[in-house]
């Protein structure tokens, strides 16, 4: 059995998410995005642990949820202070730093 | 710890503890700072001579006071090479500054700078102290930009005065074109041979292409053009001239402008290596001679004129080292550096004396009111024209002699000119200003200045009276070269003698032709044989040349300044630019079109960020798989 | 089943939790900073500021008694050695000259100011546990640490529009990088097995010596893992064209704080990079190195460029550190024994003259925006002759000037490079430098040749700038260092620690450069 299509799967859903990113001027999109991409390397981690039979790609993986989960209550923060300040969340609005 | 090197870092030290003190605690001196940095000075010149008395007797040391830089293969220190080059320039500097100060506690008496200028003064000696006798590239650069900064700050020193500021702000753009030639050219060297030591460097030249040495020696003469104010560098020097008249002495007539010739013939054998790179400094120091010595013929701003000869003395000096005669250079320069700064002493009498006048139509008649100072001005005056007894005859007879029996009669010719015009411009000044009709403002109360300020005019006056005759016997039998010429024995001998023609011949052209400029100026001036206004009408485009200083400032502004803001200014209008505003000055507006592109990747938009991180992504991927 | 006494035996207590003692200390006192929230005696005072002083000195102290050992802890994951130690001093440095400059600048604002020194200590402990780590894992948690206190950082003016917007912008980027770095990170562990970068290292040594051709797919993980990793390091560094955060969010964060990401953030992410790089990166058989030389360049000429346009102050700074990160890279790709240990030079001294510009970036710094243009620098010179020369040296030691920290840190990693025969890199990187001295002796010269308009300009907006502060509701009037004329204290010892510093290793290398040898000797690989 080969790793590459779970590999293949896990960079689908990466891109995916780095498109959403790229595309969606909705703050809260954007975010949600940055989690597949998260997500997509959960993913990975997950497959490559289970086919090499080790255990410290799991491990990896309960740390990233974590992080995100973190990043999330940021992401969240931001994106709420920057609605009291704008009245909107979509992030072409942000253009007082530039040049 | 031996003699040798307490007493050569002390003598830096002294200037660099003015340099501290009255910067930090200047307020708490008041009027003493004056006295006390000039102490400082006069100390470190005492220090000079007793050093030059063991390098005489005895010989050259190198002095590390500490391992600066020790990486991999490569070591610099700071450490002094002391040889006989080195302590004379020592000596030459530590006594002119120390003159100068003294002058300057009466010159800036009432200045509200006071402790400021000291400092700056200060910080000036040491650095042109540590210039002379470092013994590494990387040391000399560093003071070379330092005695740069000073100047700047110096000429700028009353800052409140537009025309200052500018001067120092223009001083400091045109030695930045200079000082990155010289960058490059010692990164080259660096490069080439892996070391910045002086002496290594010295080694090391016969094994490196000559095309490589030519490039080198070119690069750092690009340094020393700037620095030395030589065509086409040279339109910083009489601008400068809006500092304080002490500091036009000092920095710009008697060390720092020298620097780059000393430069040159501390580096004689990189030089003397590279023919090409040695007849560019022939030429380019010939053809400033001229120049300069022209534009001055006709200028009314006494200090622009005693600057202008500033200029044209120093072509003097680079003719020398560009014929190989090192020592017939430095002497001019010891020389020079005594006179020159003599007459920017008197000329700074002069403004005391008339309230701050500079303009020559509106002088006249001072000989009967300040004595003293008409007196040492004309001996400067002789000096410079090269008239014996007084050093500029045996020290500019010297290199003249040379050019002519090294069998480069062009330069020789030129330089006689020069010679003729020079007599001619200072004479007119010294006729128009201190004899004749006195066209002096009513208003102004003109009196002699005090004995603070006369007396280091008396010291040069006579130095510049015995100065001279170390230059005889002449030719390499004299005091002087036989001193000098064993620091120079590894330079190649690239311009042998073709000639022996014996020097009373040439002596003897040269007072004819700074007599000629003397009676010349003497019957158009005084005796009043042809009114100077028809000589003006007759000469008119000539003189209008002259007037205008060979059109160079307006050259430079229609084919540097103008095209690059009008490049700007079509980038302006033309692609869509408003953010560029303020940022635009010189060079900078150069690079508004790289800037419009940096700043169409920093627009704020954070899609776009994005975007670029994405590409870059990509971009790396990309050269990976298609590798 | 495990046996309590065995876990003992391999040192997992003892040894381990000494190699995280130094971060362990920053740590306690930042939730004991953080407690005192609870006690509005406590926190109304200068107390955070002080512990947060004292804690600093404290891990610093410990440092000190630890160095010279080479402690792995937590199964390998953090390894404390001399190379830590050097980088540990300089983030404590950043730190600790950050919390000096922001007790002035942060008293101008209605923002808690427990949390926000803590906040600074949590990033402190997160750039040191960075450094120290050796492990994917840990190299990712303490990344996401460290950046997720600067986004906080970053937006803590709350109600200032650009302080969240920065933090905004700098957060989506941030996170955005992140992403990479751990899909980055799924193909090496896919690649190699192994997550712990010494096993990763051996892994590679042992393909590099087969030859790559025999490992099919293990070769293209081993470049998109490796590649995507870098690309995740490459915005934390701020190299181009991964730099885009870089001005914007330096632009917005209050000053303090983007002096704590332009020092402590930039040292933290180059000596992790210069970790991976030897162990990982610095290997034949993808020449990584051309990518990295690219990366120099553009990030170098781009942020040269890009500074010369601006004429805000922090954004010119901002510029100016993405293009001393091209030069850092230099160093890097230089290599061996001697780039490593001039890189290490570069970032101390970076970290000096950096942390003074913002200093006197601070010092002059006011509620209007005009006061960071450089304008505001014109004949400062004259009216605060001591702060003036310190900028002069800070300016002349960014752009490379000799006798200044920066000159001798350019110095070694240029000659480290040249050694490596990366001449056309080193000429491009010199040519470079000396264009970079126009924008930064720009400002010097306004310092001291001010154009009179400028400085009628500059002494009327002091003057407007402490009449009209009476009457906007109470904020303090004027710039923020300085009061009733007089410069304030705690941005004077900034001030003069890093001058000391920048002179120091200027006129005095060796001292420095001993110490970074004797770092970088502890690290695998030279």
């Amino acid at each position: 059995m080969s790793i590459n299509g779970y590999l293949i799967v896990a960079g689908i859903i990466f891109c995916i998410g780095m498109l959403g990113v790229l595309m969606r001027k909705n703050l809260i999109v954007i975010f949600m995005s940055l989690e597949l991409m998260f997500n997509a390397a959960n993913l990975g981690f997950v497959a490559v642990s289970n086919y090499l039979n080790l255990i410290d790609g799991d491990i990896f993986v309960i740390f990233v949820m974590v992080v995100a989960a973190a990043e999330a209550a940021i992401a969240l923060g931001i994106a709420v202070a920057f609605y009291r300040e704008k009245g909107t969340v979509d992030i072409d609005k942000a253009q007082e730093l530039k040049l | 710890m031996d003699a040798k090197f307490i007493i050569t870092w002390l003598i830096p030290l002294f200037p660099f503890a003015g340099w501290f003190l009255w910067g930090l605690f200047g307020k708490y001196f008041k009027g003493y700072s004056g006295y006390i940095a000039s102490s400082f000075v006069v100390i470190s010149f005492i220090l000079s001579s007793i050093l030059f008395f063991i390098v005489s007797y005895t010989h050259g040391f190198t002095t590390t006071l500490y391992p600066w830089i020790h990486a991999a293969n490569f070591k610099a220190g700071v450490s002094a090479v002391i040889d006989r080059l080195s302590v004379v320039m020592l000596v030459m500097v530590t006594g002119v500054s120390a003159l100068v100060h003294i002058y300057s506690i009466g010159y800036m008496q009432d200045d509200k700078g006071f402790a400021r200028y000291f400092s700056f003064l200060n910080l000036f000696v040491f650095s042109m102290i540590m210039l002379v006798i470092s013994n590494n590239l990387l040391l000399l650069y560093v003071f070379w930009e330092a005695v740069g900064f000073c100047s700047y700050i110096l000429i700028g020193f009353w800052y409140e005065k537009k025309s200052a500021s500018d001067a120092g702000k223009k001083a400091f753009i045109v030695n930045r074109v200079g000082d990155f030639g010289f960058a490059i050219g010692i990164f080259l060297l660096f490069i080439t041979t892996g070391t910045l030591n002086y002496e290594t460097i010295f080694k090391m030249i016969p094994s490196i292409p000559s095309i490589t040495v030519t490039i080198i020696a070119l690069l750092l003469f690009a340094g020393a053009v700037g620095k030395s104010a030589q065509f086409p560098l040279h339109v910083w020097l009489p601008d400068a001239m809006e500092g304080p008249t002490p500091v036009s002495a000092l920095i710009h007539a008697a060390t720092m402008v020298t620097a780059g010739v000393y430069m040159i013939a501390r580096f004689h054998v990189i030089f003397s290596y590279s023919q090409f790179a040695s007849e560019v400094v022939l030429t380019i120091g010939t053809f400033t001679a001229f120049l300069a010595a022209f534009i001055a013929l006709t200028q009314f701003d006494i200090k622009r004129i005693i600057a202008y000869s500033t200029i044209s003395q120093l072509g003097y000096m680079f003719m020398a080292v560009g014929i190989g005669s090192y020592t017939a250079g430095i002497f001019h320069l010891i020389s020079h550096a005594v006179f020159k700064g003599l007459l920017f002493l008197t000329a700074g009498s002069v403004m005391h004396g008339l309230a701050g006048e500079l303009d020559l139509r509106k002088m006249g008649g001072l000989y009967s009111k300040m004595r003293t100072t008409a007196i040492t001005f004309i001996v400067g005056g002789l000096a410079l024209s090269g008239i014996p007894p007084f050093s500029g005859f045996f020290s500019k007879d010297a290199i003249l002699a040379d050019v002519y029996n090294k069998g480069f009669y062009f330069a020789w010719v030129i330089g006689e000119i020069t010679a003729l015009m020079t007599a001619f411009y200072i004479f007119r000044l010294i006729f128009v200003a201190f004899f004749g009709e006195s066209n002096l403002d009513p208003e102004v109360h003109v009196h002699e200045s005090p004995k603070i300020m006369t007396i280091p005019m008396i010291i040069l006056a006579s130095l510049a009276l015995i100065i001279g005759f170390l230059g005889i016997p002449p030719f390499n039998n004299s005091i002087f070269y036989s001193f000098l010429h064993v620091d120079f024995k590894n330079a190649y001998n690239f311009a042998p003698f073709v000639n022996s023609t014996p020097w009373y011949i040439l002596s003897l052209i040269s007072v004819l032709a700074g007599l000629i400029g003397i009676c010349t100026a003497y019957l158009l001036y005084i005796k009043k044989v042809v009114n100077p206004e028809t000589v003006k009408n007759i000469f008119k485009p000539i003189y209008a040349l002259s007037y205008n200083k060979v059109y160079i400032d307006e050259i430079y502004n229609f084919i540097i300044v103008k095209p690059v803001l009008g490049f700007s200014n079509f980038l302006w209008k033309v692609i869509d630019i408003s953010i560029i505003d303020g940022a635009v000055n010189g060079i900078a507006s150069g690079f508004a079109f790289f800037g419009v592109k940096a700043k169409r990747i920093q627009n704020g938009m954070l899609m776009s960020y994005i975007l670029t991180l994405t590409i870059g992504v990509a971009a790396l991927l990309f050269y990976f798989f298609i590798r | 089943m495990l046996d309590i006494s065995q876990v003992y035996n391999i040192n997992f207590l003892e040894e381990g939790m000494l190699s995280v003692i130094p971060e362990a200390i920053v740590i306690i006192f930042a939730f004991i900073v953080l407690f005192l929230t609870f006690f509005e005696k406590l926190s109304k005072s200068d107390n955070p500021y002080y512990l947060s002083l004292i804690s600093i000195g404290f891990s610093m102290l410990y440092i000190l008694m630890l160095s010279g050992r080479t402690i792995d802890g937590f199964y390998g994951s953090i390894v404390f050695n001399r190379f830590s130690v050097f980088l540990f001093i300089g983030i404590l440095f950043s730190g600790f000259l950050t919390i000096l400059m922001s007790k002035n600048y942060i008293d101008n604002f209605e923002v808690p100011l427990p949390e926000y020194y803590s906040l600074i200590l949590f990033g402190v402990a997160s750039m040191m546990l960075l450094v120290s780590s050796n492990n994917l894992i840990m190299v990712f948690l303490s990344i996401e640490f460290m950046s997720i206190t600067a986004y906080i950082l970053t937006g803590y003016l709350k109600g200032n529009l650009r302080s969240t917007e920065a933090a905004l912008k700098y957060f989506v980027l941030g996170t955005f990088a992140s992403a990479f770095l751990i899909f980055g990170s799924v193909f090496i562990y896919a690649a190699t097995g192994h997550l712990n970068l010494y096993n990763i290292h051996f892994f590679i040594v042992n393909i590099a010596s087969k030859g790559l051709v025999n490992f099919g797919d293990i070769k293209i993980y081993l470049a998109i893992g490796l590649i995507l990793f870098l690309v995740g390091l490459a915005f934390k560094m701020s190299l181009f064209p991964f730099h885009s955060w870089t001005p914007d969010a330096y632009d917005g964060a209050p000053t303090p704080v983007t002096n704590f990401m332009a020092t402590g953030v930039k040292i933290a992410a180059f000596a992790i990079f210069l970790r991976i790089f030897s162990l990982i990166y610095n290997f034949n058989i993808m020449d990584f190195n051309n990518i990295l030389w690219m990366l120099a360049i553009l990030s170098m000429s781009f942020g040269n460029i890009a500074a010369l346009m601006s004429s805000n102050i922090k954004r010119l700074l901002a510029y100016s550190s993405i293009a001393q990160a091209g030069y850092i890279l230099v160093g890097i790709i230089g290599g061996g024994y001697y780039g490593y240990s001039g890189t290490l030079f570069y970032l101390l001294a970076y970290v000096f003259m950096t942390a003074g510009a913002f200093a006197v970036v601070i010092i002059f710094e006011n509620f209007d925006l005009m006061s960071l243009d450089i304008k505001k620098y014109s004949g400062i010179g004259y009216k605060y002759p001591i702060v003036a020369a310190a900028m002069t040296f800070f300016l002349l030691s960014l752009a490379g000037i000799p006798v200044t920290s920066g000159f001798m840190g350019k110095f070694y990693v240029f000659s480290a490079a040249i050694k490596s025969r990366y001449n056309l890199l080193v000429l491009i990187a010199f040519i470079n430098s000396a264009f970079a001295a126009f924008y930064y002796i720009k400002i010097i010269v306004r310092m001291y040749m001010p154009d009179k308009e400028e400085l009628i300009a500059s002494l009327n907006g002091v003057q407007r700038g402490g009449m009209s502060g009476g009457s906007d509701q109470g904020k303090p009037s004027g710039d923020f260092g300085i009061v009733n004329g007089k410069i304030n204290e705690e941005l004077m010892i900034v001030i003069f620690i890093c001058l000391f510093f920048t002179l120091l290793m200027g006129i005095y290398p060796q001292l420095f450069i001993n110490f970074a040898h004797n770092s970088i000797s502890s690290l695998w690989n030279i």
